[in-house]
């Protein structure tokens, strides 16, 4: 994997908090995964999984045999837990099979706490924010991973990590003729008297909503278009469970889809107690993201059009759509409530960026009047550089990445309220970069080399560097101290022989001095663990 | 108030769901009359007498025998709008073979697929079912709807071309047939004569069809939905559903087309300008020419052909006695608003250009004409013999001597029988239109731009006051609401720009689009302007309030906006869409939808409870409809 993917790749997962995860069985040893004070590696040569803990003096693995041909390592969101999906082993005359499985790996115990034999090789796993459910699927170009002669792409796994009955759910959904490349997930919420998840997946031409708590009922397949003439792609999910509604964004069409859920009574107990109907609201020219702001009768959605130059803000009450001209070709927005250089009120506003757009121009929104102020809602600020990626930070501060080349601007620094603009130089490249979007709010980098710079984004930003012998591949703060009482940094280290190398930091006060560093301990037990 | 349609053209003012056919006057109009024009208040006492005998004409007409007035104007129905039903509202999409059918509660659409290009939708008033045709296949669909889904009957071969959907109170027959009046009515190969007899029942609906006279314009049924008559050029068909049972020739109360002409001296009048002329009319004999040109239904040509053999049962001993004082004015006016009574016993209509009405006795099969003393420019009836004491009345106005005459039915079209005048000073009124339980008359006028209509009380009886409500523009319709207690008012507007420099106010008023709703028992009125021609509009079934929508895609305004008829405040409702419809459900949610245009479907939902106003909106019928729940 080159650096500069792998640098997409962090910012990319970071940004979507639902987002997947899949992997080729090509490589042997699955991407580090970051636990809460801990990290995983899983051999998938093996099928084993490694648990190291930063606080221990050797930095000696943990390790416990997870299954045949891990594809996919992720932390289990809101749990200090690892997911493991395998695909087992079809077996042969001499070894017996292995189903594929779903393994959930307690680091503290070094143990598995609950194992899912599947009945098929999935090969993606999403799950829902608050890690209660996941859902397994199918890669849409996934035919030679699965390792089944025969599949339906359309079948799915619902997996209950609660511990609550039952913990599985085989859903063959309806298909229209596409396979998902998707899985999005509400917040859990008390739905027509009911405590749900709901799951929304994605495909080409259609959505299929998911009642997960009533994984037995049937799923309601939403067409996107009216026939097979046109392509829509879904692009962006926002839930707004107080409707209930779900806002869908599509690649391929100026319109936003509302699905609106309503209350019904069943007809059978296959059925769902509720319905859904669709509208489209008109959003403008090819619509690029959006966000909801408000509450009740004041609720709206904002788009942004960036072929318009527009951001056009929507009242799905009625369809009703208010372009404003944003005078820049802006295609990301950052919701944000907070008060501006004229008011100190607390309103809903908005950051409108052109990520890769190659707009040197950050818009600013004040949204609570916008459909009567039009333009004297916007404020425009010039930019050194263009952008490649926003993002919010904790204290009313947002964060731009710039593109490299425009005279040394690598990021800047927004204050919100005051917006104001703090450009942070870099003298090279940076080879990857890490933000700590939870306090203290940090930004960590590494130029390639054996360099580690960081800095406070809520202090001076002034940056501090960590000069190592090696070279840095990537850095990791963890998020929880461990048993030393120490918040851990884990640097991998280039590695080319994959046999695992990693350094620890003091994550709070990171030195050269402290530094620890672990290499070879994939080879721990190497010659006990059987190796294929 | 009861069923009033014109023999041509079936127009019919912005009919409001839920509201009675008071407040659906209709005719059409008149011929070249003499002029009236002016305004100013009542004289003093001009107020006609309370009732019985003949009033005495007060004051003369306003400035008689000036310049003529152009025709009056009403607005026509929109037959390709979408159809409410109780809960759920029925829209066709011939392009697709659909129908969408919109839960209001829940937004949920299903899509069903009746026939070949579903075309014209109507509801059973009150009720979750609708009729289809389609037009492609020249047949009819039933669409039943209940929590669990829309049933669709098998498709009932219907005539061929039809456009027109009437359905008979409580819903168990329907009458369909081909209007040529109607804006999408195409050309017609066949038959203009035939019409399809629709029994409607859940277990086994059919249909057949029945010979009639020539072209028909319009269905109207008597109260107990056990009737129809058909209006055609000919004269009143009567469908008498229990007498039948398959094709046949339906019996024809034939009116004649043209007028007669001058007439001998009143032989009863008992005022100036009434009376019943003797008859000079022959009894009207029919020939065969109806049934041979019944052929080539869509349908039941069959059948009618195996009557076409038959004589025709046309009423040949028809009469028309005419005997007023007045002498008919000749012309080739055909009949038109027509009225029938709860009953189904007797029909009233008028001679389009002329001084003539009509009386139909619908059970004795005559004719009698009376004349009144100058053109008739509308005709309306007021049948309150749904109550106590109640009665039959046909109102007409003479717009020529600002007259308004009542005439008791069948009575009044006697030779000697009196009739009442009101003489409506000062005035020039050619329309009018009566509330849903006769309790008012409305008169007003569109031919020229007056900014006034009088409120004529009508019940209780003995306290006929005239009562003048001053507009501050010209009138283009006037709805009555269901509880009659006010009137909304739609206005014209003049070329040019209301903000133009150096207009006055009223010439700015005159240019602005807006309505006014006036209360009718005192005769309050409040103008609203809009940015847009509010039309169509809506009054809710309670009365409470009405709606307008506005629409300027100049301006990109979409708007629905909301009267309260308690209060005459009003609210705006932000569409997505342009608006193109409006009608109020008739169950118990309190909705009105507003269809929009919009290329996958659009419609809005909007609670017309002044304090709640929610609206809520479905967009893409085709899509929604292929949603699999």
């Amino acid at each position: 994997m080159k650096r500069a993917t792998r640098l997409f790749l962090l910012l990319g997962l970071a940004c979507q908090p639902n987002s997947e995860t899949s992997s080729s069985t090509s490589r042997s040893v699955l991407p580090m995964v970051a636990l809460d004070n801990s990290v995983a590696y899983v051999d998938s040569s093996s099928g084993s999984t490694f648990l190291l803990d930063p606080a221990d003096p050797a930095l000696k693995p943990r390790i416990l045999p997870t299954g045949k041909s891990p594809l996919a390592a992720v932390k289990r969101k809101g749990a200090n837990q690892l997911l493991v999906l395998t695909h087992g082993d079809q077996g042969s005359a001499s070894t017996a099979p292995e189903p594929a499985r779903l393994v959930l790996i307690d680091p503290a115990s070094g143990a598995a706490q609950a194992s899912y034999d599947l009945p098929g090789r999935y090969d993606q796993l999403a799950q829902s924010d608050d890690g209660v459910f996941a859902v397994l699927t199918y890669g849409s170009a996934s035919s030679g991973a699965s390792g089944s002669m025969l599949y339906n792409p359309n079948d799915l796994e619902v997996v209950r990590l609660d511990g609550k009955q039952p913990p599985l759910a085989s859903r063959p959904i309806r298909s229209l003729g596409s396979v998902p490349i998707g899985v999005r997930f509400s917040p859990r919420t008390t739905l027509f008297g009911q405590p749900r998840t709901l799951a929304v997946v994605s495909a080409v031409n259609y959505v299929t909503l998911l009642d997960l708590d009533n994984a037995q009922h049937t799923e309601i397949t939403v067409p996107l278009v009216p026939d097979g003439k046109q392509t829509v792609t879904p692009a962006q999910i926002l839930f707004d469970m107080t409707g209930p509604v779900v806002y869908l964004r599509a690649d391929g069409s100026n319109d936003l889809f509302q699905i609106s859920l309503a209350q019904s009574t069943p007809a059978d107990s296959s059925s769902n107690d509720f319905r859904v109907s669709l509208s489209l609201i008109g959003s403008g020219s090819a619509p690029s993201d959006m966000g909801m702001f408000g509450t009740g009768d004041k609720m709206r959605i904002a788009v942004t059009a960036p072929g318009a130059q527009q951001l056009v803000i929507l009242d799905p009450k009625t369809g009703n759509a208010t372009p404003v001209p944003t005078g820049a070709q802006v295609n990301r927005i950052l919701l944000f409530q907070g008060p501006s250089p004229k008011s100190s009120e607390i309103q809903d506003r908005a950051m409108l960026a052109g990520v890769g757009t190659g707009a040197m121009a950050l818009v600013f929104a004040d949204l609570q009047n916008i459909e009567t102020a039009q333009g004297l809602a916007i404020e425009s600020w010039s930019l050194p550089a263009p952008i490649s990626d926003i993002r919010l930070l904790p204290g009313n501060l947002a964060l731009l990445t710039h593109q490299y080349g425009y005279g040394g601007a690598a990021f800047s620094i927004v204050n919100l309220a005051d917006r104001t603009i703090e450009p942070i130089g870099s003298s090279g490249a940076l080879d990857d970069v890490t933000v700590e979007t939870a306090a203290p709010s940090r930004l960590w980098g590494t130029d390639g080399a054996n360099r580690m710079e960081y800095l406070d984004l809520a202090g001076n930003l002034q940056g501090r560097e960590v000069i190592l012998d090696q070279t840095i591949v990537s850095i990791t703060p963890l998020a929880s101290k461990s048993g030393d009482g120490k918040r851990h940094l884990v640097l991998e280290m280039y590695d080319p022989m994959n046999v695992g190398y990693l350094t620890v930091l003091d994550a709070d006060q990171p030195d050269r001095k402290g530094a620890r560093s672990a290499y070879g301990f994939l080879l721990t037990d190497y010659l006990e663990r059987g190796q294929p | 108030m009861t069923k009033s349609y014109g023999l041509i053209g079936g127009v019919l003012v912005s009919a409001l769901c839920g509201c009675s056919s008071g407040s659906v006057s209709s005719s059409k109009a008149g011929g070249s009359d003499n002029a009236n024009s002016g305004g100013g208040a009542f004289g003093a006492g001009a107020r006609p007498a309370a009732t019985g005998g003949s009033p005495a004409i007060i004051a003369p007409a306003a400035a008689a025998g000036a310049a003529a007035l152009p025709p009056e104007q009403e607005q026509s129905l929109n037959f390709l709008s979408p159809q409410p039903g109780k809960q759920y509202v029925y829209v066709a999409n011939p392009t697709r073979d659909s129908v969408a059918v919109i839960d209001s509660v829940s937004l949920a659409i299903s899509e069903v697929t009746p026939g070949d290009t579903p075309t014209y939708v109507a509801t059973v008033p009150g009720e979750d079912e609708a009729l289809v045709i389609n037009t492609g296949s020249s047949t009819l669909s039933v669409l039943r709807t209940t929590a669990t889904g829309t049933t669709v009957s098998s498709p009932l071969p219907i005539v061929k071309g039809a456009n027109a959907i009437a359905i008979a109170p409580g819903g168990a027959h329907a009458v369909v047939w081909f209007d040529a009046a109607q804006p999408n009515a195409k050309a017609l190969s066949g038959s203009f004569q035939d019409v399809s007899l629709v029994t409607l029942s859940p277990s086994a609906d059919a249909a057949f069809t029945v010979t009639v006279g020539f072209k028909p314009s319009a269905v109207v049924f008597s109260d107990d939905g056990q009737a129809a008559f058909v209006v055609t050029s000919d004269g009143i068909s009567e469908l008498r559903f229990a007498s039948l049972q398959t094709s046949v020739i339906a019996p024809l109360v034939r009116i004649e087309s043209s007028a007669a002409p001058a007439a001998g001296p009143d032989a009863g009048a008992t005022s100036p300008d009434a009376g019943v002329a003797p008859d000079v009319g022959g009894p009207s004999v029919d020939s065969d020419s109806e049934v041979g040109a019944s052929g080539g239904d869509g349908g039941g040509a069959s059948e009618v052909g195996a009557r076409a053999s038959d004589a025709a049962p046309v009423i040949a001993d028809a009469t028309a006695d005419r005997a007023d004082s007045a002498p008919p004015i000749a012309g080739t006016g055909l009949p038109v608003d027509v009225s029938v009574t709860r009953d189904g016993h007797w029909a009233i209509a008028r001679r389009d250009g002329t001084n003539e009405i009509l009386l139909v006795d619908l059970v004795g099969n005559t004719v009698r004409s009376r004349y009144l003393s100058s053109p008739v420019t509308d005709l309306d009836m007021s049948d309150t013999t749904d109550v106590t004491g109640g009665d039959i009345h046909a109102f007409a106005v003479l717009r020529d001597e600002s007259k308004l005459v009542r005439i008791a039915i069948p009575d009044g079209f006697t030779a000697t029988s009196p009739f009442d005048t009101w003489q409506l000073a000062g005035e020039t009124v050619g329309l009018v239109s009566i509330s849903a339980h006769g309790k008012y008359a409305i008169l007003y006028t569109t031919a020229v731009p007056i900014k006034r209509l009088v409120v004529l009380p009508l019940l209780p009886s003995g306290t006929f006051s005239p009562l003048p409500v001053v507009l501050q523009k010209a009138i283009r319709a006037v709805a009555i609401a269901p509880d009659e207690s006010t009137a909304l008012v739609l206005h014209t507007k003049v070329p040019g720009n209301a903000t133009d420099s150096g207009l006055t106010l009223a010439d700015q008023l005159d240019r602005s689009y807006g309505y006014s709703a006036a209360r009718l028992e005192d005769g309050f009125a409040k103008l609203q302007l809009t940015s847009a021609n509010p039309d169509p509009f809506a009054i809710t079934p309670d009365s409470s309030s009405a709606f307008v929508l506005l629409r300027d895609d100049a301006s990109n305004l979409r708007v629905a906006e909301q009267m309260s008829l308690t209060t005459f405040l009003v609210k705006d409702f932000p569409l997505g869409s342009p608006p193109n419809a409006i009608g109020a459900l008739a169950g118990i949610n309190h909705k009105v939808f507003v269809n929009q245009v919009h290329s996958e479907g659009r419609i809005s939902f909007i609670n017309w409870d002044w304090d709640d106003g929610t609206v809520e909106s479905v967009t893409g019928f085709a899509l929604n409809g292929r949603i699999r729940q």
